[in-house]
C-alpha cells in the first residue's frame, strides 16, 4: 500500500498510509490533511489526492499558488507517481511505496485527522531524513512521544537560531542575486536555513517562469500565470512589480495599434504633450491644438518685434490675435497695455509736433508728423482730422505754386518756375492732376 | 466925396482877390486829393510806337519823347524831368490767361519790391482799360533827384507784356501825377493803325 510522505525542507513532516479514499489537503482545520502554513502558501483547501482505476492523482482545488510537479504547475489533475515529489507551498509530498511500520504504531490511515504544522517548535523529531517525523494527531500522546517531542522541539530551536545567525553572517552585505541568472526553473528545496518568506521559492520560481515568457514575448501569459501569482504572494515584491510594469508597458503598445488605426500616408504624429501656457480645450483634436499652439506663438514673436520697433498698432493687433486665441498666454493682456499706453505717448509726441510745425508754417514738416501720427494709429480720429485739413491746406498751397510757376514761366522765369513746380508736386497729393503736370513741365524745362 | 469912393473901389478889389486867392487854392486842394480836374487845362495828343504795337496821350505842351534803348521802347518826358514815363516791352512764353492777371499782377508787386529794396509806401490795384485788365502798383522812392513817386502800370496784350513806369518827383506829384495817370490810362495795344504817328 503506498504511502503519502509530506517533506518540509529535508524534513519527512508527515507519512499518511494511502486506503484508496480522498485525502483533502490545506490550511483549514476542515481538511484531512491540515498543512498549516503562516505565511499562506497554502490556501485553505489546497488540493486532494484520489484514487482512480489504481492510480493517485493529485487534483488542485482551484488553490492560490498551485500545485507543482517537477516544477511545473499542473493544471486540474495529475497522477502521482512513485517518489517524484508534489509541492504544495512551502510543503513537499511524495508517494511512496509503504512496506514498513514505526514503533508510534506504523504510519497513520487516511481516516486520522492530521495537522502538519509549518512552526519548528512543533517538530517532534531531528532534521534526518526519512526517520524524522514532526506531525501531531488528535489522539492522546504517551510519555515516551510527549518527551520526544519536547526535546526534538529544543533541537530544532538550536538548530534554528545558529542557522539565523550563519545566515546573517553569511549573507547579510551580500547584493541580491539577479533573477534572470540565479534563479532555478525548479524551486530549490530549502536547506539548514529556516526561510525569511516560505513562498520565497514558489516566487522565485514565478518570476523565473515570468522571465522566460516575457524574452519570448509573451507578456500576457508571464502576467496571468506568474507575475500575478507572485503578488498574491508577495504584493510589495519589487522586482514582481518593475517586470509587471514592463509587461504591462508591452501588453498597452501592443494593444494600441488595434484601438486606434494609424492614418495612411501621414507623417508620424509627435507624442501629445501639451506646451506650457496653452491648455488643450475639452474636445479639442490635437492637430488643431498644434496649430493653436503654432498660431499663438508665432503672433506673440511677432507681437514683440513690432513693439521693439514701435509699430504699436501691430503689435496690439498681433497681442490682440494671440489673447483671443489663449487669454493671458505669458502675460499678452499686460502686452497689451503696454503697447497701448506707448502707442498712446508717440501719438502725442507726434501731434504735438505736427501742429507745432503747422503753427510756424512749415507745412511739409507738420505733414511728416501727421503721417507718423497715423503710423501709430491709424485710427486716430484727431490725427485724421489734423492730417484732412493740412491735405486741404497743402492742396490749396500746391495748386498757388502751380499757378504762380505757370505765369512764371510765361514770363519766361524758368528758374524760379522749376521751384515752383517742384513745389507743386510736393504739395500735392500724388497723382492729382496740376501734380502730373508739373512733373511735366519740370522735365520739359530741365536745363 | 471921392475918396470913399475910391476907398469903397479898393476894398472891394481886395475882397474879390482874397476871394480869388482863396477859391483857387480850395480848388488845387481838392484837386490833389481827388485827382479830378488836375488836367482840365491840359491837352493831349496820341503816341503811336512806329511799329504799330502800342499807342497812348501825351501833353500837348511841355512833354517829348526821348530816344529808348534796352528793354524801353519809349521814353516820353517833361522837359524839365519832372515826370517821366517810360514804356518797356517783355516777350511772353504763352499769353496769359484772363485768370492769370491778378497772378501776374501779384509777381509783378513782388518783383517791384525785390528791385526796390529801399522803396516804400507801396499800393497795388488791379484796373480794367482799355488796354484790359492791367495792374497799377504805386511806390515811394529816392530817385536821382530826390524824392519821387511811381506809377509802375503793367498790361498784357497777347504775348507782350508792357510795363510803363510814370515817375514824378514828390514836389511836383500834385501837378503832374494826375498827367502821368491819364497817359497810362490812355496806353492802348495794339496801336490803331489809320492813326499811327511817331
Amino acid at each position: 500500500m503506498p504511502k503519502l510522505v509530506i517533506f518540509r525542507g529535508d524534513s519527512v513532516e508527515h507519512e499518511i498510509r494511502l486506503a484508496g479514499s480522498t485525502i483533502r489537503l490545506g490550511r483549514h482545520d476542515r481538511n484531512d490533511v491540515v498543512l498549516d502554513d503562516s505565511a499562506n502558501g497554502v490556501s485553505r483547501f489546497h488540493a486532494e489526492i484520489r484514487a482512480e482505476a489504481g492510480t493517485y492523482f493529485i487534483v488542485d482545488l482551484n488553490s492560490r499558488n498551485g500545485v507543482w510537479i517537477s516544477g511545473r504547475r499542473i493544471k486540474d489533475k495529475a497522477a502521482l507517481a512513485l517518489g517524484v515529489p508534489v509541492t504544495l507551498g512551502g510543503f513537499e509530498l511524495a508517494l511512496e511505496d509503504d512496506a514498513s511500520a514505526t514503533e508510534f504504531g506504523g504510519v497513520p490511515l487516511l481516516n486520522q485527522h492530521t495537522v502538519v504544522n509549518a512552526a519548528s517548535v512543533d517538530r517532534k523529531d531531528g532534521p534526518s531524513r526519512p526517520a524524522a517525523r514532526s506531525w501531531s494527531t488528535r489522539a492522546p500522546l504517551t510519555a515516551t512521544q510527549r518527551q520526544a517531542l519536547l526535546w526534538s522541539g529544543a533541537a530544532a530551536t538550536v538548530l534554528l537560531i545558529c542557522a539565523i545567525t550563519f545566515a546573517v553572517l553569511r549573507y547579510g552585505h551580500q547584493p541580491p542575486p539577479t533573477v534572470a541568472e540565479n534563479l532555478p526553473l525548479v524551486p530549490p528545496p530549502e536547506t539548514s536555513l529556516p526561510p525569511e518568506n516560505p513562498n520565497k521559492p514558489l516566487i522565485d520560481q514565478n518570476l523565473a517562469d515570468a522571465r522566460v515568457k516575457m524574452d519570448t514575448g509573451d507578456y500576457a501569459g508571464a502576467l496571468r500565470e506568474h507575475l500575478q501569482t507572485v503578488l498574491e504572494l508577495d504584493p510589495e515584491n519589487t522586482q514582481a512589480l518593475e517586470m509587471k510594469r514592463q509587461a504591462d508597458e508591452a501588453v498597452a503598445a501592443a494593444a494600441l495599434p488595434l484601438k486606434v488605426p494609424r492614418p495612411v500616408a501621414k507623417p508620424e504624429e509627435p507624442a501629445e504633450v501639451e506646451t506650457p501656457g496653452i491648455p488643450r480645450k475639452p474636445n479639442e483634436a490635437w492637430p488643431d491644438y498644434t496649430s493653436r499652439v503654432r498660431r499663438i506663438q508665432v503672433a506673440f514673436a511677432e507681437g514683440k518685434s513690432s513693439l521693439d520697433k514701435q509699430e504699436f498698432a501691430a503689435a496690439i493687433a498681433h497681442f490682440r490675435s494671440v489673447e483671443r486665441d489663449q487669454p493671458r498666454y505669458q502675460g499678452v493682456d499686460l502686452s497689451i497695455t503696454e503697447a497701448t499706453v506707448r502707442q498712446q505717448k508717440a501719438l502725442e509726441e507726434a501731434m504735438n509736433g505736427g501742429q507745432l510745425n503747422e503753427q510756424a508754417g512749415k507745412l511739409r514738416e507738420a505733414r511728416l508728423w501727421y503721417r507718423k501720427a497715423l503710423e501709430i494709429d491709424a485710427n486716430s480720429p484727431n490725427a485724421r482730422d489734423k492730417m484732412a485739413a493740412l491735405t486741404e491746406r497743402l492742396t490749396k498751397s500746391g495748386l498757388d505754386a502751380f499757378e504762380t510757376a505757370e505765369v512764371r514761366r510765361k514770363r519766361n522765369e524758368n528758374a524760379r518756375a522749376i521751384e515752383l513746380y517742384k513745389e507743386t508736386v510736393d504739395l500735392l497729393p500724388r497723382g492729382h492732376e496740376k501734380a502730373r503736370e508739373a512733373l511735366k513741365w519740370l522735365e520739359s524745362l530741365k536745363p | 466925396m471921392n475918396v470913399n469912393v475910391s476907398s469903397r473901389r479898393r476894398s472891394a478889389l481886395a475882397f474879390a482877390v482874397a476871394c480869388y486867392v482863396l477859391s483857387t487854392e480850395t480848388l488845387a486842394v481838392e484837386q490833389r486829393r481827388f485827382l479830378l480836374f488836375g488836367d482840365r487845362n491840359v491837352t493831349y495828343r496820341t503816341f503811336k510806337d512806329a511799329s504799330g504795337r502800342f499807342q497812348l496821350d501825351y501833353p500837348t505842351r511841355d512833354w517829348s519823347p526821348f530816344p529808348a534803348g534796352g528793354s524801353a521802347i519809349a521814353i516820353l518826358a517833361r522837359n524839365d524831368r519832372a515826370a517821366t514815363v517810360v514804356i518797356d516791352l517783355a516777350r511772353l512764353a504763352e499769353p496769359l490767361a484772363p485768370a492769370e492777371i491778378e497772378r501776374n499782377a501779384q509777381i509783378e508787386f513782388e518783383s517791384v519790391k525785390e528791385q526796390q529794396p529801399k522803396a516804400k509806401d507801396f499800393k497795388s490795384e488791379i484796373l480794367d482799360t482799355k488796354a484790359g485788365r492791367a495792374s497799377l502798383i504805386r511806390y515811394a522812392r529816392i530817385g536821382a533827384n530826390g524824392p519821387e513817386r511811381v506809377m509802375h502800370y503793367s498790361v498784357a496784350v497777347g504775348r507782350d507784356l508792357y510795363r510803363l513806369d510814370g515817375v514824378v518827383v514828390e514836389e511836383s506829384l500834385a501837378r503832374y501825377e494826375p498827367i502821368v495817370m491819364h497817359m497810362l490810362l490812355s496806353f492802348k495795344a495794339p496801336a490803331d493803325p489809320t492813326t499811327s504817328k511817331p
